[in-house]
């Protein structure tokens, strides 16, 4: 095939449509779940939507502001952004300076603004690898240079996260590290060796610490006890249900009213399901589908293979995000703390995904 | 290097590319499953969540007597109630609401701090106060109306009516015996409430169930209160623990009039005790004494055993049973049937029975409804006891001749006398006489019932006219008599065992009469029984003034003319004037003779011809075949007071037809239903 030096000055729009959708979905559908939670908690009924609002502005300028920052400088800067995110992680453990919520240490506060570093982490790991990746090349093949470094730097990356605790934050690293090593060329055996070497220790954490065992059952059995465990869950199914075909319209949600817990943030998507009913959750579907596919064609049409590497990275960062939400939130998975990408209340993994699309449109301009 | 160039690593993007289409794919497929397949399902299971229902009471139809007084009805008030959680300055509102209200604040106060989310702060307050609340209009506080029972007769027959409760649930007599019929519309407030318990929706009033009904009731208020003045006043003046009195149509079984002293108001039932709630005429039983020989005397005629004038030794007041003697009041030596009855000997009335034997006297008893319930609309009611033959020893198989060792409650032993007044019939009573329902005006209608025949014609008429007896100079009950009636019954006194002693009371004494008036036509059957009466406790003395001051007021509140005869007061009837014929005619009973080239108006002019001979011939009209309104508009067009007795077409007439109409000031018409 011939090569094709081109620079294109627009957006794939392509990427951007489906962005723009998300985020202003994700504006309504956030407003509207967490109007009756922001009144009783802050006193302001607006308080999650103004929110959400700032860091969309935020986000969207820093996307545009990637659009034109040419790739390459992130893989010049691979390093120091590394050694920060992993600094910030280290930092959550310090006491006094993670900010706690729920038991777990997952945000680092100043001035009023929280920051998740686990965001931060996730983006530093995707240029790191794509960096990496392509500098070893044909290399990717071997133990030593191929599969150690990057299971390395990954590892220690998870330890911290799981650290906080937060198991599946790290556990979506893991699967996102094995995707990308596959792409990147790594043997099947090697692949499977891994899986089949930390598969006793996940199981093991599971099995060790309670609430992570009664999670799985739950997501085993979520009927069983519908008062307790259970009840996120099955209100997370009450609302999907109540929706129907044609949803009951926007505003209407019943199980936002303090049934569901997390409306507004993980359980985003039950309430857009109520309020939408299958055709809105169908046209969400679709458009992170759109958005997926087309990150993977950027990639495939990328110019080098760092570029490709990055736009693969960072695609299935956020479809694997995604496709974990959903699955959670429709009990296909085992309950967890993520959000649903572009949509969720939420700013640092608004603001970090944004700028991920932003990565992603300056490579699909210069292929 | 370009991935282009690569097949492999493209080969491993289209993996990857794969996965995320089959995540979607897996995801659409669940969310297809949970929003359109199992949508029913999880919505009903989330609308149980969400939804309340909160009853409003129903409101209750009226209770009428047989003439439309209203005994019973719902009338309108205002209800306070709160959504606690919704109100945030608790302590003001409570302050206001306890000055408007006049409640304690602190009581106020801490429903308002209650988990609930609704919740009665005042029920059943005036309009004017309702109003007052309404105008202030807090936050989170609201007004209902609902309704509140109300009885306008206060005590009159307030032991049959019952009352209902605050919710307008029908809790004791009538109001609970009939309460699924009383009872109204269900409404029900649907509110939606969020996870903590606040409710952001109310619907309006939704109603359920059937339409409004009321009760049309068999009693007679103006002879109930009558009853009941009568009956209280005797209580008071023998210093008696209680009474009761009954009036019975003998010939229907409808109860006029059910009394019980010491009397109820149910407009405040929660403050008389439970016991005091009791129709004692249906729930108490007591020895029913020589009341009962009416009955031995029936049977006995009946088995023709004896003739009335048979006679008896009396043993001059002394009779030796097995180890116990039984003594009569006054020495008697010997005497007929007919005056052992009329005179109450009880050494007679063994004597009578012992021929009849106490087998087939029980048999009588029970086939008279002794001994089993008599089947009256009414809760509560009690069977009575007779002694099964086996278990009597010699001395019961005596008293029981007397009344002495059985028990009964007064409706038993008012329903056996009515089967003698009637011609031997057993009816079974009843109170309500029709169900009307409001809105599509449909009345269920309650007819009489005969149970069973008991004894024949001919030993009834025989029975009464012996029991005529008691009533004249030479009876036990001359005070019974009332002036320009024949009056038949039989009194009754008979020792009450003393509940601690387990023995025959020598002070405590259950005073009887139960008779019937008039002897040739029976209309009221009325009962007396005055519980533990001071002093001279005899029934003829105690009991038989009640019976005449109630039977004859309510012969003359019922329009019921004296015998005819030498001693009785002619009456003078306006001869037919041209004004009844102005009457009919302006009724349009009496057509023009166009009408006649119709010939669907033919029949109408026959019955012009009929009516026009009949006024000419000055006598009473054949009324039967006739419907009750048509019976009205004529027997009043000819100045008659005409008295209706049953429904359908009219059957019988009293006094028959072509009775001169001089002769008649009233007429009495019996209908039944055709066919």
């Amino acid at each position: 095939m011939a090569e094709k030096k081109s620079s294109n000055s627009g957006y794939n729009y392509l990427i951007l449509i489906p962005v723009i959708l998300l985020i202003g979905l994700g504006l309504v559908v956030v407003y509207s779940a967490s109007s009756h939670l922001a009144e009783h908690r802050m006193g302001d009924s607006y308080y999650y939507l103004k929110r959400q609002a700032f860091f969309c502005i935020l986000g969207v300028g820093l996307m545009i502001l990637a659009r034109y920052i040419p790739c390459t400088l992130y893989s010049r800067l691979v390093y120091p952004l590394l050694l920060v995110s992993f600094c910030l992680l280290v930092m959550l453990l310090i006491p006094g300076l993670g900010h706690k919520v729920g038991g777990a240490s997952r945000w680092l506060r100043w001035k009023g603004f929280s920051f998740q570093p686990s965001e931060l982490a996730k983006f530093a790991l995707a240029v790191y690898m794509a960096y990496s990746m392509a500098k070893k090349g044909i290399n990717m093949k071997t133990f030593s240079r191929g599969l150690l470094p990057h299971i390395l730097v990954a590892g220690a990356f998870m330890l911290f996260i799981f650290l906080q605790p937060d198991l599946g934050t790290a556990l979506i690293i893991g699967s996102w590290v094995l995707l990308i090593l596959f792409v990147g060329g790594v043997r099947f055996l090697q692949l499977f060796s891994v899986i089949a070497l930390s598969a006793p220790v996940v199981l093991w954490l599971v099995w060790h610490v309670d609430y992570r065992l009664k999670r799985w059952f739950t997501f085993l059995n979520p009927w069983e006890d519908p008062n307790g465990i259970g009840f996120q869950i099955i209100h997370s199914f009450l609302a999907f249900g109540s929706g129907g075909v044609f949803g009951v319209g926007l505003g209407n949600s019943k199980q936002k009213l303090f049934y569901l817990p997390e409306p507004h943030t993980d359980f985003v998507l039950p309430i857009a399901g109520e309020e939408l009913g299958f055709l809105g959750v169908t046209a969400i579907i679709v458009l992170f589908g759109i958005l997926i596919i087309s990150g993977i064609k950027v990639a495939l049409k990328a110019r080098d293979l760092y570029s490709s590497y990055l736009a693969l990275g960072l695609t299935s960062m956020i479809g694997l995000q995604v496709v974990v939400n959903m699955g959670v939130v429709m009990g296909l998975l085992p309950t967890k703390g993520l959000p649903l990408p572009l949509i969720s209340s939420g700013g640092s993994s608004l603001v970090i995904n944004l700028l991920s699309i932003g990565i992603l449109l300056n490579i699909s301009s210069r292929t | 290097m370009k991935v282009k160039d690569k097949k492999w690593i493209r080969f491993r993007i289209y993996v990857v590319a794969a996965f995320f289409l089959l995540g979607f794919a897996t995801i659409l497929a669940r969310a297809y499953q949970l929003q359109v397949l199992e949508s029913d399902h999880l919505k009903a299971i989330a609308r149980a969540g969400y939804i309340g229902k909160t009853k409003l009471p129903p409101k209750r139809g009226t209770i009428y007597d047989r003439e439309g007084h209203e005994l019973a009805l719902s009338v309108e008030v205002g209800s306070i109630y709160a959504h606690p959680k919704r109100i945030k300055e608790k302590a003001r509102t409570a302050r206001v609401l306890s000055r408007v209200l006049g409640e304690r604040r602190e009581k106020i106060l801490r429903l308002l701090k209650s988990e609930r989310s609704f919740c009665w702060i005042k029920r059943r307050i005036s309009p004017d106060v309702a109003k007052e609340v309404i105008v202030l209009d807090l936050a989170g506080v609201g007004v209902i109306t609902e309704t509140r029972r109300y009885y306008p007769g206060r005590e009159i027959a307030g032991h049959l009516i019952g009352f209902a409760g605050i919710d307008n649930q029908g809790l004791e007599g009538l109001e609970k015996k009939y309460d699924r019929h009383l009872r109204g519309p269900q409404y029900n407030l649907i509110h939606m409430r969020d996870a903590l318990g606040r409710p952001f929706a109310i619907s309006r009033p939704i109603p359920s169930g059937h339409g409004m009904r009321d009760l049309i009731l068999t009693i007679d208020k103006d002879i109930q209160y009558k009853a009941q003045q009568a009956l209280k006043s005797a209580v008071k003046k023998t210093k008696a623990k209680g009474g009761h009195c009954l009036v019975v149509d003998p010939m229907t079984g409808e109860i006029l009039a059910m009394a019980t002293v010491p009397e109820f108001n149910p407009n405040i039932f929660s403050e008389y005790r439970p016991d005091q709630w009791r129709n004692r005429t249906i729930t108490d039983c007591f020895e029913p004494g020589s009341t009962i020989k009416a009955f031995l005397l029936a049977a006995r005629l009946e088995e023709s055993v004896v003739s009335p004038g048979t006679k008896f030794d009396c043993e001059q007041g002394r009779f030796r049973i097995g180890s116990n003697v039984v003594h009569d009041t006054h020495k008697h030596d010997v005497l007929s049937v007919s005056d052992i009855v009329v005179r109450s000997s009880n050494i007679g009335a063994i004597k009578i029975g012992q021929r009849l034997g106490y087998k087939r006297f029980t048999d009588y008893l029970k086939k008279l409804g002794f001994g089993s319930k008599t089947g009256i609309d009414l809760l509560g009611e009690r069977k009575g006891f007779i002694r099964p033959v086996q278990d009597a020893r010699a001395i019961d198989q005596a008293t029981i001749f007397f009344g002495q060792g059985m028990t009964t409650t007064s409706l038993q032993l008012a329903m056996a006398m009515a089967a003698i007044a009637n011609g031997g019939k057993l009816m079974r009573p009843y109170v309500v006489k029709s169900i009307v329902d409001r809105s599509t005006g449909k009345v269920e209608e309650r007819h009489p019932k005969v149970v069973r025949r008991v004894f024949s014609q001919k030993t009834a008429k025989e029975t009464a006219g012996i029991l005529e007896g008691v009533t004249g100079q030479e009876g036990t009950a001359p005070r019974a008599a009332i002036r320009g009636f024949r009056v038949a019954g039989k009194t009754g006194t008979s020792q009450k065992v003393d509940p601690k002693t387990k023995r025959y009371s020598r002070t405590k004494y259950v005073a009887a009469f139960v008779g019937f008036v008039p002897l040739e036509q029976p209309r009221l059957v009325i009962l007396v029984v005055i519980d533990e009466p001071k002093g001279i406790a005899y029934g003829g003395v105690v009991a038989a003034p009640v019976f005449k001051q109630v039977g004859s007021w309510a012969l003359n509140h019922l329009r019921v003319n004296p015998n005819k005869g030498p001693s009785s007061v002619a009456h003078a009837l306006p001869p037919i004037s041209d004004k009844s014929v102005a009457l009919l005619r302006g009724k349009g009973v009496v057509r023009s003779t166009e009408a006649e080239r119709d010939p669907k108006r033919r029949a109408a002019s026959h019955e012009v011809d009929r009516i026009a001979q009949e006024l000419r011939e000055g006598s009473l009209p054949d009324f039967r075949g006739l419907g009750m309104r048509e019976v009205l508009k004529r027997g009043r067009a000819l100045g008659l007071k005409v008295h209706l007795e049953g429904t359908g077409l009219a059957v019988k007439q009293e006094p028959g037809a072509g009775t001169p109409l001089q002769e008649v000031a009233a007429v009495r018409i019996s209908f039944r239903p055709p066919g």
